[in-house]
């Protein structure tokens, strides 16, 4: 038991090693999830499962294509601009 | 909906809203589960704690740093937040760099940032439920 304690605490002291690749944007979408999740609990009046999951559903839908479609767009303007 | 005609309720104005926000600041959620929205309360409590401990464990506790600007939206996760920066600074003297310490630091402050939404949010139902039960 104290080594699992021991090892769980010693996972908060030395970083995971995460190179600079293109799958590493992937960490946004859980911070995405999180943030659609925690806007729509604050959001919603009446509260029903159903309505809640559809609701930040779209929301994370929505942040992760505005993301994709600002990161495009930056590409292009880098493009044309520099090259 | 709470039941306005019992607990917290017959505080008055100011008290049950400081009361509310501070409680919401310390712990996650807390606030919402003081003016009776469980549901709500839960999925901060459970939303937030997530991507504290996520960053964290991507950066370790290095990424609470007082000498970021970082710290001080990771303050607003909890006023706990300080002791780990003790801990770190006294103890630990972990150190972190590059894409880790990005993400933790974007992972935690996001974090802090959504728990300040929250605590102005129980705090401002706490004061619409407050309102509605003194023109009644």
């Amino acid at each position: 038991m104290i080594m699992h304690v021991t090892s769980i605490l010693a996972s908060f002291v030395s970083p995971v090693d995460i190179g600079t690749t293109p799958q590493s944007l992937l960490l946004a979408l859980p911070l995405i999830a999180v943030i659609a999740v925690v806007y729509k609990a604050t959001k919603l009046e009446e509260f029903t499962f159903a309505s809640f999951v559809k609701e930040s559903a779209i929301l994370f839908g929505s942040i992760s294509v505005f993301m994709i479609l600002a990161a495009v767009g930056l590409y292009l303007v880098m493009q044309f601009t520099v090259g | 909906m709470a039941d306005k005609s019992s607990g917290v309720f017959r505080l008055g104005s100011l008290p049950l809203l400081f009361l509310v926000g501070f409680a919401g600041w310390w712990v996650p959620g807390l606030g919402h589960l003081i003016i009776g929205k469980k549901a709500s309360a839960a999925i901060i409590f459970g939303s937030i704690l997530s991507a504290i401990f996520v960053g964290l464990w991507i950066s370790s506790i290095a990424v609470i740093d007082t000498h970021e600007p970082w710290y001080w939206a990771q303050l607003f996760n909890s006023p706990l937040i300080a002791l780990l920066s003790y801990l770190n600074g006294e103890v630990c003297h972990c150190s972190v760099f590059g894409r880790p310490r990005e993400i933790g630091q974007i992972y935690t402050g996001v974090a802090g940032m959504l728990n300040l939404l929250c605590v102005v949010n129980a705090v401002y139902l706490a004061h619409k439920m407050h309102s509605a039960k003194e023109s009644e």
